[in-house]
C-alpha cells in the first residue's frame, strides 16, 4: 500500500469536495434539540442539519465516484500509475473523514444531550453501530454516482434525497433504541445479540457495497456490465435496509394455550418483530416478551384473595388485544421502558378507557400501571383530577365506582385483574349483573407509553435536563429503609396536577450493576416537599415487603422482570450504584375492544 | 526489442457497426507513428483499445510487450496518454495539478518539467478550468512526457487548436521528441504537420488499415506522372490511380513508383515528369481510391 500516493489522492479528492466537507462539519456542530427522542414512538428526532449531513455525504459521494468515472475513457486517472483500489481507499478516506465521522459525532452529541445517563461505551456502540449503515448508505450513493451520467443526474440526487432521510431516520431509531435496550436489565443479552445482529447486517452491507463498488472500478469496462452489478447491488442493499426486520413491535409466537411449563424461557423467546407480518412469519429477533407472559401467568395463577375473581376467561376476554394488538404495538416499547422499570410492581402502560355495557350504561375506567390508582366512574365524567383530591372509596363523592390505590391493588398490576376489578365491581356496587347475567359491551382503551426523559446517579449535585429544564440534586440520604433525595428546579419541570396520583412523570430506581429496578408505590415515588421550595423524591421502603415476596413464591425468579434468584436487598452498596430513571407518559393510541361477561359467576364484592 | 506496438487482427464492433477490423500494425521502438484517417475511420476506437480502455471484440494488442487489456499502474510509468477530450480536475490550478500528477510518479524529471513549463509558458497560479483549449493540450502534453515515457500515445493532440497554438504545440512537440528517443503514436488530421514528426504512417479507412510504412518510402513510391504528347485517348499503364487525359496531357497518380526511366520506357515518345507528392496529396488520393473502389463495389 503506497501510503504516499494515497494521501495524496486523498488530497485530491478532499479538495474537490472540500466546500461539502466543511458544510457538513458546520451542520454537524449545530447545536441540536436537547428534548430526548420519543422512546417508544416511531418518530425520528427532526434533526434536519443531520439529514443534510447525510445528504451532503451521499452528494459528495456521487462527485467522488463520477470524477474518477472507471467507464469514461476521459477519466484522468484511466490512464495513470494508480491501481483502483488505490483510489477506492482515498475516496472512502475522504468519506470518512469528512462526511461519516462529522455524522458519527453528531450521534454522540445527540445522545449525550438527551441525557440518558450513557457511559463511553454506549458511545462506542452508537458510533458503530451508525458507522455501518452510514457507509452503507454512502457506497450506495457511490454506486449510484458510477451509473448517473446514464440515468440522469436528477434522478441519481431525488434517490439520494430520498434514501439520506429515510436513512437518517433508520439508523438514528436503531442507536436509541440499541442503547436503550442494551440499559435494560433482565434483557440485555438479548439486546446485545440485537445490536450484534444489526452490527453484522450493517457490516455485510457495507462490505457487499464497498466490495462490488470497487470491482466494478477495478474490472468493469462495459456499460452493461456495469448497470447489472449496480442494478444487482443496489436491488440487494435496499432490500437488506428496508426489509430487514425493523424492532418496532413484536409478538410472541408460542402455544399461548399451552401449560405454562412449556412455554419458553422469557429471555429466549422468539419475536416476530414485523407488525405487517403474521405471527409465525420471519423470524427477526430475541427480545423477551416478559411483561406479556407475565400478564398471561398471571391471569392463570391469579387465585385471589376471596375467591373474588379465580381467573379470567381467556374464552371471554378479547385477548387478542393483548397480544395482536397490545403486544405488537407496544409491547416491544414497553419491554424496553420496562427494562429500566422491571420491577414486580411496575408496569408501564396505563389506559384510560370507557366501558359500555349491554344495557347502555357506560363507565371511565382507569389505571395507571405505574401508578396506583384504579377508577371507575360514569362516562362522561371529569378527569380523576376534577372529582377531588381523595374519591377513594366505592362511589366515592361522585356517583359511580372507585377504588385508589392500595397495597393490594398496586401490587398485581394486571391488566386482566384491573379488568376483573372493574367487572367486580360493576356487578357489586352498581347490580348491573349477577349470576348469569348477559353482560357485555366493549371498552376504548387509551394505552399510555413511557418516555425516558432520562438518568442521574443518586449524588448531590447531578443535575439532569428535560423539557430545556435542568434540576440538581441537593441532598441524597439513605437512612434504613428510607432514601430521601431531593431536587430544585424540578418544578420547572413536573406540572403536578391533583396530587401525585394523576401527574404524568415516574420515577424508577435502577441499579445497572445489579440489574435490579425498584419502582411504583412504597419503592420510589415523587411528591412535593415540605418546605415548600424542594420536590423531593421520597422511598417509602426500598425493600421487598413480606407481601410481595409471598405473592413471588411460587414464580421462577429468573423469569421475571427485575426480579434475582435472591430478592434484591436494597443497602447502601445497592443505592450507591443505582441511578433515578424518570419515565413519562404520553398518549399511545387507542382500541376499541367487545367484551362478553357471559358465564361469569363473580362472588360477593371483597374490595377492600 | 519488443516492438513499441504490436497489434494483431484488432476488431471492434458497437453492436452491427464494425468500427475496426482485422487491424494489424507495428510500430518499431523508437519510432513515430502518424495514425491518420477520416472521421469515423477508426482511429480514436482503435487509440482506445490499444490503451486498454476498450476491449476489443477480436485481436490483441501489446505495448512494449504488455498486454494493452491487462495494463497495470506500472506499466502506465513507461506510457504516456493524451487524448483530445481528457478530463482535467478544473478545481486545482496547474500548479497543483502538476505537483499532484508529479507524486504518480517515480521517474518524474523535476527539471525536465521546469523545463517543458517554461517552454509551452503555461500559466502556473492558473485554475485549470479557465484554461484555453491550448493551454490545456499543452498541460495535457507536459503531464504526460515530464517522467520520460517509453510510449506516448496522443490521439487528436491538435484539434480544436488554433493554427498559432497548433504551431507552438508542434514546435514544442518536435523540440521534445528531439531531445528525448521515445515511441510516438498519434493520430491526426492535421497531415500537413505529421510531415515534421511522423517516421511512419499507417490509413486508415471506415476501420481497414490502408496503409502502413515508413514515411520516406511512402512518399518515395507516391509520384503524380504527367505525360505530355501522347495521342488522344492513350490507355494508361497498368495500376495507374486516378488517370486523365486532357488533349495530348496524361497525368495520373503512380502508386508503385520505382525510377522515372522506367515510365519514359513506356511513353518513348513523350516527355514524362514524375512529380514527388506531399503527404496530404497521398492521403487525399489514398481516400479517392478508396471511394472509387467503395462505389464500384
Amino acid at each position: 500500500m503506497n501510503f504516499p500516493l494515497i494521501g495524496k489522492l486523498f488530497r485530491k479528492d478532499a479538495r474537490s469536495v472540500r466546500w461539502w466537507i466543511a458544510l457538513t462539519w458546520l451542520l454537524a456542530a449545530v447545536p441540536i434539540n436537547p428534548v430526548p427522542p420519543r422512546f417508544g414512538s416511531e418518530e425520528a428526532p427532526h434533526d434536519w442539519e443531520a439529514s443534510l449531513c447525510w445528504l451532503l455525504a451521499l452528494m459528495s459521494a456521487v462527485r467522488l465516484a463520477q470524477m474518477d468515472d472507471p467507464c469514461s475513457a476521459k477519466g484522468f486517472m484511466r490512464t495513470r500509475p494508480a491501481s483502483p483500489w488505490q483510489q477506492v481507499f482515498a475516496k472512502c478516506a475522504v468519506l470518512a473523514i469528512g462526511f461519516i465521522a462529522p455524522i458519527a459525532l453528531r450521534h454522540a452529541v445527540n445522545l449525550t444531550s438527551f441525557r440518558l445517563g450513557l457511559g463511553w461505551d454506549d458511545y462506542v456502540r452508537a458510533v458503530g453501530l451508525a458507522a455501518p449503515f452510514v457507509a452503507a448508505a454512502v457506497f450506495i450513493a457511490f454506486l449510484v454516482g458510477l451509473v448517473a451520467p446514464r440515468i440522469g443526474y436528477l434522478v441519481a440526487v431525488s434517490m439520494l434525497l430520498l434514501f439520506a432521510l429515510l436513512a437518517f431516520r433508520h439508523d438514528l431509531t436503531y442507536v436509541i433504541q440499541a442503547i436503550q435496550l442494551v440499559d435494560s436489565t433482565v434483557i440485555s443479552d438479548s439486546a446485545n445479540a440485537m445490536i450484534q445482529r444489526e452490527l453484522i447486517a450493517g457490516q455485510t452491507l457495507a462490505a457487499l457495497a464497498a466490495v462490488v463498488a470497487a470491482g466494478i472500478y477495478a474490472s468493469s469496462r462495459s456499460w452493461r456490465q456495469l448497470a447489472v452489478a449496480v442494478a444487482g447491488s443496489v436491488v440487494v442493499a435496499l432490500v437488506a435496509i428496508f426489509l430487514w426486520p425493523h424492532p418496532v413491535a413484536g409478538t410472541a409466537d408460542w402455544d399461548r394455550t399451552a401449560p405454562r411449563s412449556e412455554w419458553p424461557d422469557a429471555s429466549g423467546v422468539v419475536l416476530n418483530w414485523d407488525p405487517a407480518s403474521p405471527p409465525g412469519g420471519k423470524v427477526a429477533s430475541k427480545l423477551p416478551v416478559f411483561l406479556d407472559s407475565y400478564y398471561q401467568n398471571q391471569n392463570l395463577v391469579w387465585d385471589g384473595d376471596n375467591g373474588h375473581v379465580d381467573s379470567w376467561p381467556w374464552d371471554k376476554w378479547p385477548l387478542n388485544m393483548l397480544s395482536d394488538w397490545y403486544g405488537q404495538k407496544y409491547i416491544a416499547w414497553g419491554g424496553t421502558v420496562t427494562g429500566l422499570s422491571p420491577s414486580w410492581y411496575a408496569c408501564p402502560v396505563a389506559f384510560d378507557g370507557q366501558l359500555t355495557l349491554a344495557d347502555g350504561r357506560q363507565f371511565h375506567s382507569q389505571g395507571d400501571w405505574l401508578g396506583h390508582t384504579y377508577a371507575v366512574w360514569p362516562w362522561p365524567s371529569q378527569s380523576a383530577g376534577e372529582l377531588g383530591p381523595n374519591p377513594a372509596g366505592v362511589g366515592g363523592s361522585v356517583p359511580g365506582l372507585w377504588w385508589s390505590g392500595t397495597s393490594e391493588d398496586v401490587e398485581e398490576p394486571n391488566f386482566a385483574r384491573v379488568m376483573a376489578k372493574l367487572y367486580n365491581y360493576a356487578v357489586d356496587d352498581i347490580g348491573l349483573a349477577t349470576g348469569d347475567a348477559k353482560v357485555s359491551g366493549q371498552v376504548t382503551l387509551e394505552f399510555r407509553r413511557p418516555v425516558l426523559l432520562g438518568s442521574l446517579p443518586l449524588k448531590v449535585g447531578a443535575t439532569f435536563t428535560a423539557n430545556r429544564k435542568r434540576f440538581t440534586i441537593v441532598q441524597a440520604d439513605f437512612r434504613g429503609q428510607h432514601l430521601d433525595v431531593f431536587f430544585t428546579g424540578l418544578e420547572a419541570m413536573i406540572p403536578l396536577r391533583g396530587g401525585h396520583h394523576a401527574h404524568s412523570l415516574q420515577a424508577v430506581l435502577y441499579n445497572p450493576v445489579r440489574h435490579q429496578t425498584l419502582s411504583g408505590p412504597g419503592a420510589v415515588d415523587l411528591g412535593r416537599g415540605s418546605n415548600g421550595d424542594d420536590y423531593l423524591l421520597w422511598n417509602g421502603g426500598v425493600s421487598w415487603d413480606k407481601e410481595s415476596e409471598e405473592d413471588m413464591a411460587g414464580h421462577d425468579p429468573a423469569r421475571l422482570p427485575g426480579a434475582s434468584a435472591n430478592h434484591p436487598l436494597v443497602d447502601e452498596s445497592w443505592i450507591r450504584d443505582a441511578r433515578i430513571c424518570f419515565i413519562e407518559s404520553e398518549a399511545g393510541g387507542r382500541k376499541t375492544v367487545p367484551f362478553d361477561f357471559s358465564g361469569l359467576t363473580p362472588e360477593t364484592d371483597t374490595k377492600n | 526489442m519488443n516492438p513499441a506496438i504490436e497489434i494483431r487482427g484488432l476488431t471492434r464492433r458497437f453492436r452491427k457497426q464494425e468500427a475496426v477490423h482485422d487491424l494489424t500494425l507495428t510500430v518499431p521502438a523508437g519510432c513515430a507513428c502518424a495514425f491518420l484517417g477520416r472521421n469515423g475511420a477508426g482511429k480514436t476506437t482503435t487509440i482506445k483499445m490499444l490503451a486498454g480502455l476498450l476491449r476489443p471484440t477480436q485481436g490483441e494488442s501489446f505495448l512494449h510487450g504488455c498486454d494493452s487489456q491487462k495494463l497495470q499502474p506500472v506499466d502506465w510509468q513507461r506510457i504516456g496518454y493524451v487524448s483530445e477530450n481528457q478530463e482535467l480536475y478544473g478545481w486545482l490550478t496547474v500548479a497543483e495539478l502538476i505537483a499532484f500528477t508529479r507524486a504518480l510518479y517515480p521517474a518524474w524529471d523535476l527539471a525536465f518539467e521546469q523545463e517543458i513549463t517554461r517552454m509551452l509558458e503555461l500559466p502556473l497560479a492558473r485554475k485549470v478550468r479557465v484554461l484555453s483549449r491550448g493551454e490545456r493540450a499543452k498541460l495535457a502534453l507536459l503531464l504526460t512526457i515530464a517522467f520520460h515515457p517509453l510510449l506516448l500515445i496522443l490521439d487528436e493532440p491538435f484539434a480544436g487548436l488554433d493554427p498559432l497554438a497548433r504551431e507552438e504545440f508542434l514546435t514544442s512537440l518536435l523540440e521534445i521528441t528531439a531531445q528525448q528517443e521515445w515511441s510516438l503514436f498519434f493520430s491526426t488530421h492535421e497531415i500537413d504537420d505529421v510531415e515534421r514528426l511522423a517516421d511512419q504512417v499507417a490509413i486508415i479507412e471506415e476501420g481497414v488499415l490502408q496503409v502502413n510504412e515508413p514515411l520516406d518510402r511512402l512518399q518515395q513510391r507516391f509520384r503524380e506522372i504527367e505525360v505530355e504528347g501522347v495521342p488522344a485517348r492513350t490507355t494508361p499503364p497498368p495500376g495507374a490511380l486516378l488517370a486523365k487525359q486532357a488533349g495530348s496531357r496524361l497525368s495520373y497518380i503512380d502508386a508503385a513508383f520505382t525510377d522515372e526511366a522506367a515510365i519514359q520506357a513506356l511513353f518513348p515518345a513523350a516527355r514524362v515528369r514524375a512529380l514527388p507528392m506531399s503527404l496530404k496529396q497521398i492521403f487525399l488520393t489514398q481516400a479517392k481510391i478508396f471511394q472509387l473502389r467503395k462505389r464500384a463495389s
